[in-house]
């Protein structure tokens, strides 16, 4: 009767003995592991970051409309966002905005490349976006076209290092500005795009004093407490439609963005990876089953001698058997383990890029330890018990 | 010590037809007994050897240990007096490669309850010779060798009877020499030994040779 230690001491050595062996089933699990762990976390910060984003964008009150890249930039005007106002009872304009793109700016001898926007004075309201020092945009500096700014926390470390930005002077391609006040830091968007890396300016100056243009990119509402904004967007689309003369069958040179219409495309691009992950996952433990299951029937095979010895010297079959399992089990482990560090290392790679939290999510690695077990038994016993049920006799006389 | 009495053992060939290779074996081993078995190839010699050694079962007849009835005892049973009672030699020497002569000899103490192992399998090492030659794995060692470390293995457990099948088949001349006076050596110090070969002049070493021909014991 073999001991517990006597087991996983033969199992080690056994490993050990066919290394080569070992690493490849090892291998197998590891990346089974890793697709289903990384993949699962990958997928749910996904989910989670796109609904921050819509969140952020529209909150559950929010209707935006946006110039389309291409044929529609230059056609959204201010009188838009005052005619559906006007027109579309229950929706107040809550933000005008105008996305300048990178501009330079310039800090003493320091230059960066900033994200510009230009906003109303309700842009703090607007994107629940108020200032941690110095002001928010007033309505005097938007009629005044004043030259102040607002910057992002990433962008004011970029430009200022440790210095306190408030009451600074900087050139915007080459216009001066004062900045006003610093944004409340809300990190990364959908895109993967820091919004800390920023700088805000009254819509008219940017139109005017910096871009010279008479458009915006985007206009926000928000519905009244107790109207829904998904049954407004129609009203808005027909009323642009008209305004810009587009005419029956063209398509819109602009979106309409509404909170449910948003979450219903995210719902279904996620519906695909909802779908794919756990095929892509389970795709990639059945490859790492059949690798274990064949490799330890190939194991089997080739030490039939080995396995009539220890039966002659004393091992039951079923310690035969244990010491295959236990082989499989060993193997798939380390297979395991490193298959979640692998799935860390994706979900790290993942962060880096588009700035998700780097969450370890011990929920994530107990089901790889799970679901390695389960790929270590399943494919581990039955040649085990091929093992365990060899004729001692038939075995010695193999060679 | 072991008394098998009117042994019997068939087997069936591809075609169904049924094989007689045991045909009433009649076998008395004392302690420190020293027997030769003896016959040309497929005369049944490895099948004794397989019953004797508790690998295999006999179809019929009475095979007693120390009195006790063991021909039907159940596997796990068979296991253990093998691991306690019986040392195997073979012709192949059957040794695990890539595995050092320590651990080789280590071997069936794993499945018994046998203390401090590792300084069991050194003395067994010592015992045949190879004192020097612990870590070495099979790889390293010649013919002779090898086979000394597979008898190390064998007397590890002090067991009751050591089985050699062919233990010279597959060793020159000299080397087959130097392990049949192992054998003398072991025999003189009290290891009863049952040794089958088709090499009447290795047979001739033993204390008294019996030939195994018909199915049956001469």
């Amino acid at each position: 009767m073999l001991t517990l230690s006597g087991t996983l001491s033969i199992g080690l050595a056994e490993i050990l003995r066919h290394r080569l062996r070992s690493l490849f089933v090892a291998l197998g699990v590891a990346v089974g592991t890793a697709g289903l762990v990384g993949l699962s976390v990958i997928a749910d910060q996904l989910e989670g970051r796109f609904l921050a984003t819509v969140q952020l964008m529209l909150g559950s009150d929010g209707l935006i409309v946006r110039a389309r890249d291409g044929t529609g930039a230059g056609n959204l005007k201010l009188s838009d966002a005052d005619a559906i106002t006007r027109e579309v009872a229950g929706l107040n304009l809550a933000d005008t905005v105008f996305d300048g793109g990178e501009a330079v700016v310039r800090y003493q001898g320091r230059s960066a490349e900033i994200r510009l926007f230009g906003n109303s004075a309700n842009a703090a309201k607007a994107w629940a976006r108020p200032v941690t020092a110095g002001q928010s945009l007033a309505p005097a500096d938007i009629e005044a076209t004043a030259r102040v700014a607002l910057i992002g926390t990433t962008a004011a470390r970029r430009l200022f290092g440790d210095e306190d930005p408030v009451g600074k002077s900087v050139q915007i391609d080459g216009v001066p500005f004062e900045i006003k006040g610093v944004l409340r830091p809300i990190g990364v968007d959908g895109h993967g795009a820091d919004r800390d890396d920023e700088i805000q300016i009254p819509v008219t100056t940017l139109m005017r004093r910096v871009r010279n243009v008479d458009y915006l990119t985007m206009l926000k509402f928000t519905a009244t407490p107790g109207v829904d904004p998904d049954s407004l967007g129609g009203q808005v689309a027909t009323i642009l439609r008209r305004r810009h003369a587009i005419a029956p069958g063209e398509q819109d040179d602009f979106a309409v963005l509404t909170p449910k219409a948003v979450r219903a495309t995210i719902d279904s691009t996620l519906g695909i990876i909802r779908i794919l992950v756990p095929v892509v996952a389970g795709m990639c433990l059945l490859v790492a089953a059949t690798i274990v299951s064949s490799i330890t029937s190939a194991s089997v095979r080739e030490r039939f001698r080995e396995i009539g010895l220890r039966r002659a010297v004393g091992a039951r079959p079923t310690d035969v058997g244990i010491q295959f399992l236990t082989e499989a089990m060993l193997v798939t482990t380390i297979g395991g383990l490193l298959g979640i560090g692998l799935a860390q290392l994706m979900i790290f790679a993942f962060a880096v890029k588009f700035g998700t939290p780097m969450a370890f999510s011990p929920a994530a690695v107990l089901m790889g330890l799970g679901a390695t077990a389960a790929v270590a038994l399943a494919s581990g016993c039955l040649p085990a018990l091929k093992a365990a049920r060899l004729d001692p006799v038939e075995a010695l006389r193999e060679t | 010590m072991f008394q098998l009495a009117n042994i019997t053992k068939a087997y069936r060939t591809r075609d169904g037809q049924r094989l007689d290779i045991l045909r009433g074996i009649d076998l008395t081993i004392g302690e420190g007994d020293y027997v030769a078995i003896v016959g040309g190839s497929g005369t049944g010699k490895s099948t004794l050897m397989n019953i004797l050694g508790l690998l295999d079962r006999p179809d019929g007849g009475s095979f007693r240990f120390h009195g006790d009835e063991i021909a039907s005892i159940a596997e796990p049973e068979r296991a253990r007096l093998r691991n306690r009672c019986i040392g195997f030699v073979f012709q192949q020497f059957h040794l695990l490669p890539r595995t050092t002569a320590l651990d080789n000899v280590c071997l069936p103490l794993l499945y018994g309850p046998w203390d401090s192992p590792r300084r069991r399998a050194a003395e067994a090492l010592a015992k045949v010779g190879l004192a020097d030659r612990i870590s070495h794995t099979p790889e390293q060692l010649s013919g002779g060798q090898q086979q000394r470390v597979a008898i190390a293995r064998a007397l590890v457990t002090d067991p009751t009877l050591l089985l050699a099948d062919e233990p010279t088949g597959n060793l020159d001349p000299a080397t087959t020499g130097e392990i049949l006076s192992l054998f003398d050596t072991l025999n003189e110090a009290g290891t009863t030994i049952v040794l089958i070969t088709h090499d009447s002049e290795v047979a001739r070493r033993a204390r008294r040779t019996l030939r195994l021909q018909g199915g049956v014991l001469f």
